[in-house]
């Protein structure tokens, strides 16, 4: 018991601390929950630890074996660079919200039932919401609430699946399944699962909110969410093929709207979808090489993604926009944001010595050796879409193509080179050296990165998707548009429903006036007549002073009905924690 | 001080692609896995011809259907019933 410290405690607990100090002070805070988290993470052993006995559960905390500890350790590093970046913030909420989040991710990666999965993963639905809400402009307001419906709806799937499986297998056990057993019940978890590793078509949310979250809130959210998702797909549902098709078509579907994406931060939200479908796509084929591929792909998409999200951030920070269509020529005014943007960017498409390169072409060689021909020549397409669209068009476009546009710039905090000094050293260092990497996969692994053929081939392809480039530059131009996604479906959708409901009910109310006008009316007033007396005589007379007391409560209670969904939500959720809490110490 | 202009920079990068294409023809691929790959220049027909055709069906599809108007976009939005602290006070 004492070798294993829940890294979640540290983050909850300085989520407490954050809520009662002063934002100048509270933001030095959370990266001492990092640094206990990153302790507690890499002095832990394989085994078995927390179970809690809640009401007549055990809720398994604690399951430490090679698959969790791969995920545990990439998320306490990157919550350390993302705090570091985070460090000038001063809206102490922003902090509370990624502590909350980031715990919620610990939990689920350590979960060993799907009861404490559940909790955990509301958790951090709730708080990455809040993520998004924390940027405080209508357009946030609006995107966070389409995110926070579309999630809630993904954890109905879960809780669904996880209850009828409960009552057909009597327990709460969250192993792997074998593919050809899979029930009624498994997949309504699966679906559940799917939501949050956005697999088509469930994935409309990633780059409708991502981009509109704050900045910091975006490096946190492109590490946790979908990462969280890829592990328990890793852990229930290897093997499971639709998966493998599923991720491929993803990496696809992604590289093909980043390439018309007018929106740094949205450009970089496609690309999640298209690299976490090769973790998905490698799940699904389920073998020993590919799910490392996967694990192995997942560390270092965290690491290169925060840095990307980190650079594409520091631009927003600095010039007021991410939209390329705005940006131009920053090279001279932001070289270092260039230079740290563009580690990013060779590691996200697979450069050699830079760790996309150790850990893609896993995936891609493993499904290519189990013979899905097709699913790997799709894969190879979508790195050649990766690196047109975040390696060449992105910082084209924001930082070259044109003379300085001569955006007044602010200046970027020391905090946000550093975060990004350290993500880009790490993606480098496990370049230069994978097997840092490889020794933490959970199978064996029989694979050579750097041969001189798996070198050559990734710089051909790299370099002629450089000269494709140069050949349709100027087609590539962004442009001041948004590409319609399955989320515009759901406003249309709703759009719709708004019409449908208000015409019956307009209708209807109509009609309702003009009867009250008509006949109640007459009646009701002699009605209210005679009660008025009634209560004036006699009720009044014997409970006095009731009628002021209700409207005493009555007026409190509206204090806390504000009519915003933000405040119902926050207030649930300390509700929440105080029932759970009442609960078990009762 | 060395002066690299543009064409400086164009001519270096042609000659790294020749470099690469040259190399090909003494390292192929040990297992060959879709066929066509054991010829040299596979990889950099592929990288250069999927990019551009990529290039072409995105924008493409871009210019004719799915993109729209960012404000249009938006306004779908607006008719749904959010409570949205700062546009709705200053209506009503």
């Amino acid at each position: 018991m004492n070798e294993f410290i829940h890294p979640s405690v540290f983050f909850i607990i300085c989520a407490v601390i954050v809520w009662f100090l002063p934002g100048k002070i509270a933001r030095f805070i959370p990266p001492l929950a990092a640094i206990l988290g990153i302790i507690s993470v890499f002095s832990m052993k394989e085994g078995t630890y927390a179970d809690v006995k809640y009401l007549t559960f055990i809720l398994h905390m604690g399951r430490v074996d090679s698959l969790s500890m791969v995920f545990a350790n990439v998320f306490a590093i990157q919550a350390l660079i993302g705090f570091i970046y985070a460090l000038h913030v001063e809206d102490r909420w922003q902090h509370m919200a990624a502590l909350m989040y980031i715990s919620g991710a610990f939990g689920c990666v350590f979960a060993g039932d799907y009861a404490t999965l559940f909790i955990f993963w509301e958790l951090m639905s709730i708080s990455s919401t809040f993520l998004v809400w924390l940027r405080r402009n209508p357009v946030s307001s609006r995107a966070g609430y389409r995110y926070f419906l579309f999630h809630t709806i993904g954890g109905l799937f879960l809780l669904a699946g996880l209850l009828l499986r409960y009552k057909a297998v009597g327990n709460f056990t969250f192993e792997a399944i074998a593919p050809s057993s899979l029930q009624f019940f498994d997949y309504l978890i699966l679906i559940g699962f799917c939501v949050n590793a956005a697999v088509l078509p469930l994935h409309a949310w990633l780059p409708d909110a991502y981009p509109e979250a704050t900045i910091t809130g975006a490096v946190f959210m492109s590490a946790f969410t979908t990462k969280t998702a890829v592990y328990v797909l890793a852990r229930g549902f290897s093997g499971v093929e639709i998966l493998g098709i599923m991720g491929t078509l993803m990496t696809l579907y992604g590289v093909f709207y980043a390439t018309i994406e007018n929106n740094a931060r949205r450009i970089l939200a496609y690309h999640i979808v298209s690299q976490v479908g090769y973790m998905v796509a490698g799940i699904g084929i389920g073998t020993a090489m590919t799910i490392n591929g996967s694990c192995a792909h997942a560390y270092a998409h965290i690491l290169y993604k925060g840095q990307l999200f980190m650079g594409a951030g520091a631009l927003l920070y600095a010039a007021g926009t991410a939209h390329l269509s705005e940006l131009g020529g920053l090279f001279r005014r932001l070289p270092w944001v260039f230079f740290l943007y563009m580690i990013g960017a060779v590691s996200i498409s697979g450069f050699p010595l830079f760790s996309g390169f150790i850990s893609k072409t896993i995936t891609i060689a493993g499904v290519a050796e189990s013979h899905h021909t097709w699913l790997a020549l799709g894969l190879e397409i979508a790195a050649v879409g990766t690196f047109l669209s975040v390696g060449i068009k992105l910082p084209y476009f924001a930082f070259f193509s044109k003379p300085d546009v001569g955006i007044p710039l602010k200046k970027i905090p020391w905090n946000m080179y550093a975060a990004m000094g350290i993500a880009g050293f790490l993606c480098f260092l496990i370049g230069i050296n994978p097997d840092l990497l490889y020794q933490l996969l959970p199978h064996e692994l029989d694979y050579v990165p750097y041969t001189k053929w798996h070198v050559l081939q990734s710089m051909l392809i790299l370099c002629f998707t450089g000269l494709g480039f140069y050949i349709m530059r100027k087609k590539l131009t962004p442009e001041a548009k948004r590409n319609a996604d399955f989320d515009y479906l759901y406003r249309v959708i709703g759009k719709i429903v708004v019409a449908i409901a208000r015409k019956p009910i307009e209708v209807i109310d109509n009609l309702w006036s003009e009867f009250y006008a008509k006949v109640g009316l007459r009646g009701m007033l002699k009605m209210a007549e005679i009660t008025a007396w009634f209560d004036k005589a006699a009720i009044d007379g014997v409970v006095d002073g009731t009628a002021s007391g209700v409207k005493r409560i009555g007026n409190s209670a509206s204090n806390v009905q504000t009519g915003n969904l933000q405040n119902y939500l926050a207030l649930a959720m300390i509700i929440g924690v105080l029932v759970f809490a009442a609960v078990w110490f009762v | 001080m060395l002066n690299i202009t543009e064409s400086h920079l164009k001519k270096a990068f042609f000659l790294i692609l020749v470099v690469l294409v040259v190399l090909n023809f003494f390292e192929t691929p040990h297992v060959p896995h879709f066929g066509l790959d054991k010829y040299p220049g596979f990889w950099a027909v592929f990288g250069c011809g999927v990019a551009i055709i990529l290039a072409k069906v995105a924008k493409g599809a871009a210019h004719t259907f799915l993109g729209k108007d960012e404000d249009k976009y938006m306004e779908n939005e607006k008719a749904m019933p959010i409570v949205d602290d700062s546009h709705h006070q200053e209506h009503h």
